[in-house]
């Protein structure tokens, strides 16, 4: 009886002193999803430096220790951000966001090493930005939502509000994916970067990606090897993560390839948030693919 | 009473290696029964509170004594492993925390314990010195292991290779000391923490490339080791949800959690069962109190045969000194005062070996608590 109540007094802790529950998130869409629904009931961080790639962003001692305090840490699950793999964190705060659906997930080409002189092996790799698919977004923020709940004693009314918010947001996003996918459907693309497999998925376009830095122009092979593509999809829109040197832009135009901007979101942007951002993407996609 | 006392002390102190024996004979009757006693309540004492901060237990099926000792204690005896996933559906079921205990390996001859952060909440255990654990390969140390062993922030210490000859299985990994924990008078002093994760690779589940010093023909110091420049090729192999792990300890949210998770484990055919620790040691010291019991009357027995000696030997040292007495008589002494002069000699050889037994019970009793638990755990 003394330890239940005990457990109900350290849950109830942050709301009783009014304090604010300390969230962290592996990668901004989660942190936005949870500044969403918890409002001012959250204190939400994302702790990766704005020039800094969140999927390989390594922490130091003193984030992973400032990790470690928090009362919620936002997991995206499928492989994203694997310093955590890596890191002592406490199981009582983690909160795998796709757990729930792990069916949805898009295995990507494996990964084949070997040990020293032992056989070669693979590891099955998997398409880790989740939340490009508003549909995989939803059921991120449901789990966000759930996770905050449960931590929460009060202020549910809140979090309701704010996951009715976020969910308005989400829902409009989908409609917008789906009027491609409408329009558009099996629309054959090419990217910069092999990261678009869920906004593929929800758009129902087919995007086939090189791997380019995003920030600098593309050589001669890189050309060569992106012309190759073009002929044999006969893709018309290039997806870039980040705007590209006007350079890059030209090299692909010549291609007779359109630049269209979608940012992967892993990271903060600079203005606007998730729901903004990806919308105007989407807009400028459609338009594009509407010429 | 003085002169009496002048006297007596003046018999005991000519012939005082016979009164020695005598203190001594005298003090081990007191002190045997008292300390038994004392060992079997301070037992009883650390074995209920252990059990009482840990709320419930669940490990493979097979003994609930050894499951218990293995992961309250970390005896020697471990249970058959269980996997990684049962640890998952406690926390999926949002019935309890779920905190997983692997114990198999030991560096510098004490155990490693892979377990989770939450561990730490659970225990109250507080960092004296360093950091916790924050990287795979962290290892954090018990008080007395650090004390014993010398060790302090900034060593390394190297787990016990299982197999020399297994060049395909596990190395032996070597770990930074980043921090040891303040003392708690608990088996927790006598541990060294790492990650659950840490003890997977361990195990040989979780590696590196080209992680292992000396390289693997060299046959003589052959290690992993996780540092900064290498953890990035740190990875492990199969489904995480079938990595082994030794116990499961489980925090129910509340009452009506509690009784839901242990209907989950009902059924006997199933891998796991899930064990109330204090259930399972009230048995254990059911058990002890009935020993308790025998050697109180060995203890009697034997006591009482001893103070008999005792009382003999005194009464024939009075009957050799019959003829001292009737000198002492013929010099005007009367009755009371012989009786007065063999009294004092008694107070005398009673006192001191009461006051010896004394002080050795109190020197005797901070070892008592920890050892005590230990004789019965090991």
């Amino acid at each position: 009886m003394i330890r239940a109540l005990m457990i109900a007094l350290l849950l109830a802790a942050p709301a009783m002193a009014q304090e604010r529950l300390k969230v962290s998130a592996v990668a901004y869409p989660l942190a936005w999803m949870a500044e969403g629904i918890g409002g001012d009931l959250v204190e939400v961080t994302f702790p990766v430096p704005a020039d800094a790639d969140p999927a390989f962003w390594r922490p130091n001692i003193a984030a992973i220790a400032a990790f470690q305090q928090s009362d919620v840490i936002l997991l995206n699950g499928a492989g994203f951000a694997d310093w955590t793999a890596k890191a002592s964190l406490p199981r009582r705060a983690l909160t795998d966001t796709s757990a729930g659906i792990t069916d949805r997930l898009i295995e990507t080409e494996a990964i084949t090493h070997s040990h020293g002189d032992d056989d070669p092996h693979s590891h099955a790799a998997t398409a880790t930005f989740l939340w490009l698919d508003p549909a995989m977004a939803q059921a991120q923020a449901d789990a966000v939502h759930h996770a905050l709940s449960r931590r929460m004693s009060a202020g549910q009314e809140t979090l309701d509000a704010g996951h009715a918010e976020v969910t308005a947001s989400l829902t409009a996003l989908t409609a917008q994916a789906e009027a491609i996918a409408a329009s558009h459907g099996g629309t054959r693309l090419l990217a910069s970067h092999p990261r678009y497999q869920y906004l593929a998925r929800a758009a129902r376009l087919e995007v086939t990606a090189v791997s380019w830095a995003s920030d600098a122009v593309p050589d001669a092979d890189q050309i060569a090897e992106l012309s190759a593509l073009q002929q044999q999809t006969g893709a018309a829109i290039m997806l870039w993560e980040e705007t590209p040197p006007d350079a890059a832009i030209e090299a692909v135009a010549a291609l007779g390839l359109t630049s269209v901007l979608v940012p992967t979101l892993a990271n903060r942007p600079e203005t606007g948030d998730y729901a903004t951002v990806l919308a105007e993407a989407l807009a400028r996609l459609s338009a594009a693919l509407a010429e | 009473m003085s002169g009496a006392l002048f006297l007596a002390w003046a018999h005991i102190w000519h012939h005082r290696w016979r009164s020695l024996i005598l203190v001594l004979a005298i003090a081990l009757i007191v002190v045997v029964p008292v300390t038994v006693s004392r060992v079997v309540d301070a037992a009883e004492a650390d074995l209920s509170a252990r059990a009482e901060a840990t709320p419930l237990l669940i490990g493979a099926r097979g003994s609930r004594l050894d499951l218990v000792m293995s992961a309250l204690y970390f005896g020697e005896d471990q249970p058959d492993p269980l996997p990684y996933q049962a640890s998952e559906d406690v926390w999926d079921s949002g019935l309890a925390i779920a905190i997983p205990l692997y114990q198999r390996f030991y560096a510098e001859g004490a155990p490693i314990i892979g377990t989770s952060l939450d561990y730490f909440d659970l225990r109250g255990l507080r960092i004296a010195d360093g950091r916790g654990l924050t990287v795979l390969g962290d290892a954090v140390l018990g008080a007395a292991v650090a004390a014993e062993r010398g060790l302090s922030v900034g060593d390394h210490i190297l787990s016990t290779p299982e197999n020399l000859f297994d060049i395909a299985g596990s190395y032996p990994l070597r770990m930074p000391v980043v921090g040891v924990l303040a003392p708690t008078g608990t088996p927790d002093d006598a541990a060294i923490f790492v990650d659950v994760k840490t003890t997977w690779v361990m195990a040989g589940i979780g590696h590196g490339h080209e992680d292992v010093e000396g390289g693997a023909s060299a046959g003589i110091l052959q290690y992993a080791e996780i540092t900064p420049q290498n953890i990035d090729s740190f990875h492990f192999h199969g489904d995480v949800g079938s990595y082994p792990i030794t116990a499961i300890i489980a925090e129910p949210w509340d009452q009506r959690s509690s009784t839901i998770l242990k209907g989950r484990y009902l059924d006997t055919s199933g891998p796991a069962q899930i064990v109330d620790p204090e259930e399972v040691m009230s048995g254990l010291i059911e058990t002890v109190f009935a020993i308790k019991d025998v050697l109180d009357w060995v203890v009697r027995i034997v006591g009482g045969a001893a103070a008999l000696a005792v009382v003999l030997a005194l009464h024939l040292t009075f009957r050799l000194r019959a003829r001292e007495m009737q000198t002492a008589f013929r010099l005007g002494a009367g009755r009371f005062a012989t009786l007065q002069l063999l009294l004092a000699e008694a107070l005398l050889l009673g006192g001191a070996a009461v006051m010896l037994a004394g002080a050795v019970i109190w020197i005797s009793q901070p070892y008592l608590s920890g050892d005590a638990v230990q004789l019965l755990t090991r």
